[in-house]
């Protein structure tokens, strides 16, 4: 049922690629700008058989990963912590402000100089941006439980661990997937972003080195993997957020 | 022929996955002469405010039609303005009290005069040097006046009201109902008003229609009876009232009238 | 820092700063990387004086409102259109999420064949930052406008196209505006991204310049400035947003996504 409804979209879609084909041929849109789509796709079916597209793609999901994981991880670790404890909170809120308007790929620059141009400094700076909106919902969300249910929990005698994991963070959940969401997206930028200028590997090098050396038809088969990567991450995670919140009836 | 006619109206909702349609209402009938007061009654759920949307033209009946001056009913008839349940709902928040009510003519009238009328509106449900509070500055009672305001500002011939006193506390709603019985023989309204409410339907109506349950359609229609004009206290204490009111709870709660 | 309470996490603060003020002066952190704080407070109230920066920060600020604008009014027509002809979405909106999942950075090089490296491309890129947040918020506020408020309009007489202008877009507007709120701190990083990557123009120029020429305490000037820039700027459109629609927040309501 939902692809009945998708259908007239992607029908479109489909027009809109079978134009680009025909505007190119019909010298509408310069080669020199665009190639023919099915040329691309030529590329693309290469890259995909050949297996040549794996070792870029698993080189980005690579940074993509262990920094959403380690932003995650450190966002809910210290937002937990600073919505638990009124002294956490005072002694972090204010380095957290401070911090928090910096732009993350300003950061990327610096980033070089002290870690140089490997891995190091890639998931360092997406580590960065991961862990902001994912500390910043996490302590919106711990803050926000129930006073009510915080105060059954202590009638109930539960500790701070058992509080913690069958009450606080279950409430927090939704707060908490949400800023992972938003974040996903930033770590695909910021692995992009610090993959182009570091220059060595990976899908955002490929990209700008593709166009720098005028490969055309590449540099459009490499987008296409990466957007399709973005469309596979992305939903891939909403699958996941909807199937842990499944008692949030909406 | 009558001013307001509701011929044979019925209405279904389609249901998902195949399911029979669900039947809401079936053959109402019913004549209002001009300048009459009714009172529809009927329990919660059974259908009131859907009889009332088909009236004022915002949801087409499934069956039968409804006429203004021998005029079927079709979209919002420009005799006629419904005043919503949820005034909070209907009230625009960003506009204060003056532009919310100039809302009903400034379409037609230009901004001006809209607002300029507006304020007399104001004064009339006794709101006046309130134009430029904003909604959500008055309690509930003084929002509900500012809907009614803004209904008079239209200049209706009838006036539809589903409910208007539900959301208010006791004491304003009796105030709120002297209110409209004022304006009513002012104006010379016609007025069909939709209550669950058995004491406000014999207080202000000329005439009940009783609606029963789901699939719902008029069970009875009573002559009220009591003389004009009411006294909020006086007329509740008439014997009359105190049989009405008998007889219309015990059909409601579903017992045998005794 | 707030209400002027010195707590614990004031002197956090206070010492990470001291701690980098004498890493770098007593040389317990020997880099031409790490220069002291005072000697970045330094260089940026030099470059700001000596009109080096000034110029610069006009352009990305250019070219990051222009598109900032553009995005934000396609997000909000967009949005109507999708929720008001609902064809329109079936037709397009498959479209839109395709391209939304793309990293930013990756349509830059694209785009320059088509737009070059000056101010068109990077415009371009601000705005199709800037353009999926209003479009996703614009669309939840058509949701949440009160069926009754539509009514209302109906039952006065009030024709569809003043009904969408003066009912519809009032009650959509809290949430298209947090949308605006959220691509007005995309759309500065994006700009000095784009900066970053082509084109020799604007802060994000500047900085990755600095970088190449090893000068530290320029480009971590260029970093303090970026965040205070936007810092500056949501407080600056809160301020405008709790004016424009006063009586959302009156009603204690939240537009947050
Ligand atoms: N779109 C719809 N689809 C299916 N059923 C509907 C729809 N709209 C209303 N109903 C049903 O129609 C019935 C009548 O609704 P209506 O709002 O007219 O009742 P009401 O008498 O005004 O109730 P209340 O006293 O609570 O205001 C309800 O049982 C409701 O479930
Ligand atoms: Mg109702």
């Amino acid at each position: 049922m939902r692809l009945r409804t998708l259908l007239p979209g992607l029908f479109v879609v489909a027009m809109i690629i079978a134009f680009l084909e025909f505007a190119v041929d019909a010298g509408m849109i310069r080669r020199a700008l665009l190639p023919p789509p099915s040329a691309t796709a030529e590329v693309l079916w290469e890259l995909l058989s050949t297996g040549e597209f794996l070792p870029p793609l698993l080189s980005t999901l690579k940074l993509v990963f262990a920094g959403f994981f380690l932003g995650s991880a450190i966002g809910i670790g210290l937002g937990t912590a600073m919505g638990v404890s009124p002294a956490m909170y005072r002694l972090f809120e204010p380095l957290v402000e401070l911090i928090r308007p910096i732009p993350k790929s300003a950061l990327v620059p610096p980033l070089m100089l002290f870690l140089g141009i490997d891995d190091a400094m890639k998931i360092t700076s997406v580590t960065l941006v991961v862990t902001f909106p994912v500390l910043l919902n996490t302590l919106q969300g711990v803050r926000g439980v129930d006073r009510v249910m915080l105060d059954a929990a202590r009638t109930h005698g539960w500790g701070l661990g058992h509080t913690l994991w069958h009450m606080i963070l279950p409430a927090a959940l939704p707060f908490i997937l949400a800023g992972m969401r938003v974040s996903l997206g930033l770590a695909m930028v910021l692995a992009v972003l610090s993959e182009m200028l570091a220059g060595q590997g990976g899908l955002g090098f490929l990209i700008l080195d593709m166009q720098r050396s005028f490969q055309l038809r590449q540099m459009y088969a490499w987008l296409v993997i990466l957007a399709v990567l973005g469309l596979l991450l992305n939903s891939i995670f909403l699958l996941a957020e909807r199937r842990a919140l499944f008692w949030q009836r909406r | 022929m009558a001013f307001l006619e509701l011929d044979a109206l019925g209405k279904f909702y389609p249901q998902p996955g195949g399911a029979p349609p669900a039947r809401i209402m079936e053959r109402v009938s019913l004549t209002v002469p001009e300048g009459e007061f009714l009172a529809v009654l009927g329990p919660s759920g059974c259908g009131k405010s859907t009889l009332l949307q088909m009236v004022a033209g915002l949801t087409t009946p499934s069956e039968g039609e409804a006429r203004i001056n021998g005029r079927a009913v079709a979209g919002p008839p420009p005799e006629a303005v419904y005043l919503f349940q949820q005034y909070n709902r209907s009230l625009l928040p960003w506009r204060n009290c003056r532009d919310n009510v100039a809302f009903a003519t400034e379409h037609r009238l230009g901004r001006k005069p809209a607002r300029a009328a507006a304020d007399e509106q104001l004064a009339q449900v006794g709101l006046a040097g309130f134009g430029d509070h904003y909604p959500w500055q008055l309690s509930g009672g003084m929002q509900q006046r500012v809907a009614i305001a803004r209904a008079l500002a239209a200049e209706p011939a009838l006036l539809l009201m589903d409910e208007p006193f539900s959301a208010v506390d006791a004491l304003t709603r009796i105030q709120l109902q002297s209110l409209i019985l004022d304006i009513w023989a002012r104006r010379k309204l016609t007025v069909m008003l939709v209550t669950h409410d058995v004491e406000e339907a014999i207080f202000l109506a000329d005439r009940i229609a009783v609606l029963t349950p789901r699939p719902s359609t008029i069970g009875e229609v009573i002559e009220v009876g009591l003389p004009r004009p009411r006294d909020a206290i006086a007329t509740r204490e008439a014997p009359r009232f105190l049989e009405l009111r008998h007889h219309l709870l015990n059909r409601l709660l579903a017992r045998d009238a005794a | 820092m707030k209400a002027g309470r010195i707590t614990s996490g004031f002197w956090l603060v206070a010492a990470l700063l001291a701690l980098w003020e004498l890493s770098a002066r007593l040389h317990w952190v020997d880099s031409p990387n790490w220069p002291a704080l005072s000697q970045v407070l330094a260089a940026l109230f030099h470059d700001i004086a000596s009109g080096e920066l000034p110029p610069l920060i006009g352009g990305t600020l250019w070219r990051m409102g222009a598109g900032l604008a553009a995005g934000s009014v396609a997000g909000v027509v967009v949005g109507l259109a999708f929720c008001l002809a609902p064809v329109t979405r079936m037709l397009l909106a498959p479209a839109v999420e395709l391209l939304r999942p793309i990293p930013v950075p990756a349509v830059i090089p694209p785009l320059v064949l088509f737009l070059g490296l000056d101010d068109p491309m990077k415009i371009t890129v601000v705005a199709l930052t800037a353009f999926f947040p209003v479009l996703t918020n614009t669309m939840q506020g058509v949701a949440a406008v009160e069926a009754e408020a539509i009514q209302m309009g109906r039952t006065f007489g009030v024709g569809p196209l003043r009904r969408a202008a003066f009912i519809v877009l009032p009650a959509t507007l809290p949430y298209a505006l947090a949308g605006v709120r959220v691509a007005l701190g995309l759309s500065l990083v994006v700009a000095v991204v784009a900066e970053m990557i082509a084109g020799e123009a604007g802060i994000g120029h500047y900085l990755v310049m600095m970088q190449f020429a090893g000068r530290a305490p320029e480009m971590y000037a260029t970093i303090i400035l970026l965040s205070v820039l936007g810092y500056a700027l949501n407080r600056g459109f809160v301020a405008v947003e709790r004016r424009a629609i006063h009586w959302w927040f009156a009603l204690g309501r939240q537009a947050d996504g």
